[in-house]
């Protein structure tokens, strides 16, 4: 098996329940400040509302932070398993990322962050500069990248071609899915 | 507060989705390797762990003593683009008269995501300590050079790679050119007499399917997914086809000494490979199959100066069909691993193999190493990941934090 810099496509393989409920979706290339730049996302108009998974939702934060500089509008970002990690021209996201986070928070974006990347103290210890219960919510849920659910990145591991149908991880189980939508919609944010 | 009634109909949903990447893993290590000032760490946490927990370095570390600090290499100023290169790594040198030319290639980005995004190549004159920005385009709309090749008469060719970020996200309809030529007078690369054509790719996703390898400075060895194989001999200027499918894209070739040569071939991104051996004189290709499911994982093959198959960092085959496994490949746990495992770039002169990794994770999981396969210990010298390239002189070169850096390995 190999695994190479390119990822996985996404509504056909990865995170298919996700990429079903998406205009857009957009395959890592290699990077992810090259994933921010990928011509499918470079002239959308406000507002956005904005998924990101594993070093996507990485990417998620580079093109926000691109995005409302240029006068954008984002809505809503699910951030599902982020590293806050990845290369930012002379900067890197590790550096830059509370700034991002309470950048789009102050602008009213509602953030729903899912941390199921085990070990990575950075997620877990973010606090907003304003905190504020009602557009920003942590989740702890580990639980969703683990190796005994099924096909937790089933097209990744090297464990056979996807599952025909949900798994359980972040990336296919539909009711994860429809868990964090719900957050939304009670905001008023539809998804 | 936001009406969801005002929002629907004007909300466009995006979803960027990419590689997990970031668990642990806990796993054997037969590679002894000791650690000194110029490492960061064993190569043995370079290729077979990674630190817990998750944690950037606060500062990335550029390459250690005894690599040398050559030169800064100068931005570049484009109108609408931003000064930074991106992906900056040494691709090739060539040598002239006594003088050594370093190239280089790298990628820069629209400063508001409004232009897309340029491969610019640029050499170094070792002799005046000079830069000089070459042009990646090739006269021809949307094709690009993205490799380059130098050969033992001291032409410099390049691939032929669509611009997929220049087109908006299309992919090409027509055939399209293998290879190009650096003409020197003009100082640009172009489509030279006589190129054959490949068929377009199939789908957006994976766009570009033609890899190319040369082998003795000379002889060019093009596998396109939907064509035959070709081999081209630079000096001579004579295509000859060798009508194997390949049903599938090669990522990676080495070359053995005997003439034959292993293939990687698998879908694009993440899946299934496939290691293959291919024989131009009997014209057979067959499958060379990996001992069992600890060799699963690797990214890159090489051939080492004792003609062992090195299997990523693995282990290898010896020339006696002998396979000797260093570390098996992460099954179940260790998807930072799975997704950038340390993959060979060079066996130099001295006889040590060279690897890289990036996961663009801030330096965590990433930069480049050496091993030597006769002391059994290594070093991870640098958070930054690098290609190397070494010269006649047998000095290594790479392009780190932007900076050129050698290291001669004589000295």
């Amino acid at each position: 098996m190999l695994i190479t810099n390119r990822g996985p496509n996404p509504p056909a393989c990865q995170t298919p329940y996700w990429a079903a409920a998406a205009d857009i979706s957009v395959v890592y290339p290699g990077s992810k400040s090259g994933q921010a730049q990928d011509p499918s996302v470079a002239n959308l108009s406000s507002p956005l509302f904005i998924i990101g998974y594993s070093a996507g939702a990485d990417t998620a934060l580079i093109f926000a932070d691109d995005f409302t500089r240029r006068g954008g509008r984002v809505i809503g970002m699910a951030l599902l398993g982020v590293s806050f990690s990845g290369q930012m021209g002379i900067t890197t996201l590790t550096q830059e990322y509370e700034r991002i986070l309470d950048e789009l928070l102050a602008a009213g974006t509602y953030v729903y962050l899912l941390d199921d990347f085990p070990h990575n103290p950075l997620a877990s210890s973010y606090t907003p500069s304003n905190p504020s219960n009602y557009t920003y919510v942590y989740s702890n849920r580990e639980h969703l990248d683990s190796d005994s659910l099924t096909a937790i990145d089933q097209c990744v591991s090297g464990k056979g071609t996807p599952l025909p149908g949900p798994g359980d991880g972040t990336n296919n189980d539909p009711a994860v899915v429809e868990e964090i939508f719900g957050w939304f919609r009670l905001r008023g944010v539809q998804p | 507060m936001l009406s969801k009634y005002r929002l629907r109909g004007l909300l466009k949903k995006l979803i960027i989705i990419l590689c997990r990447g970031f668990t642990f893993m806990i796993c054997i290590s037969p590679v002894s390797s000791a650690q000194t000032s110029e490492c960061i760490d064993t190569f043995q946490t370079f290729a077979y762990q990674i630190p817990k927990p998750f944690a950037p370095p606060d500062k990335r570390i550029n390459p250690l003593d005894p690599w040398h600090s050559i030169s800064t290499i100068p931005p570049h100023h484009i109108s609408g683009y931003s000064s930074e290169i991106h992906q900056l790594d040494v691709v090739a040198v060539r040598q002239i008269g006594q003088a050594t030319e370093i190239w280089l290639r790298g990628v820069i980005y629209s400063d508001e995501n409004q232009l897309p995004r340029l491969v610019v190549l640029l050499r170094y004159n070792e002799a005046n300590a000079s830069w000089e920005y070459v042009s990646s385009a090739l006269g021809i709309p949307n094709l690009y050079v993205w490799n380059i090749f130098v050969v033992s008469d001291g032409t410099v060719w390049g691939n032929v790679e669509w611009n997929y970020y220049f087109t908006g996200g299309t992919i090409p309809t027509n055939d399209l050119p293998i290879l190009s030529r650096f003409n020197e007078d003009i100082g640009h690369f172009e489509i030279p007499d006589g190129v054959i054509y490949t068929p377009p790719p199939v789908d957006n996703y994976d766009f570009n399917m033609t890899y190319i390898a040369m082998v003795e400075s000379r002889v060019f060895w093009i596998f396109n997914v939907n064509d035959f194989i070709y081999r081209y001999d630079a000096l001579q200027g004579r295509y000859e086809r060798y009508e194997v499918n390949l049903n599938a894209s090669v990522r990676d070739v080495a070359f053995a000494p005997n003439g034959e040569m292993y293939l990687v071939t698998g879908t694009s991104g993440a899946g299934e490979l496939t290691l293959k051996e291919f024989s131009p004189d009997s014209r057979r290709l067959v499958s060379v199959f990996l001992p069992n499911s600890d060799w699963e994982t690797y990214n890159g093959i090489l051939v080492d100066r004792s003609e062992r198959l090195w299997v990523g960092a693995n282990g290898y085959r010896d020339i006696n069909q002998n396979w000797q496994l260093l570390q098996p490949s992460p099954k179940e746990d260790g998807y930072e691993l799975l997704w950038a495992p340390a993959t060979p770039v060079l066996a130099s002169s001295d006889g040590r193999l060279w690897y890289n990794r990036f996961l663009d994770t801030s330096g965590w999981a990433e930069g480049t190493a050496w091993y030597d396969p006769v002391t059994n210990q290594g070093c991870w010298f640098t958070h930054f990941p690098a290609n190397i390239v070494e010269d006649n002189h047998h000095r290594l070169w790479l392009a780190a934090n932007d900076v050129l850096y050698s290291l001669n390995l004589r000295s």
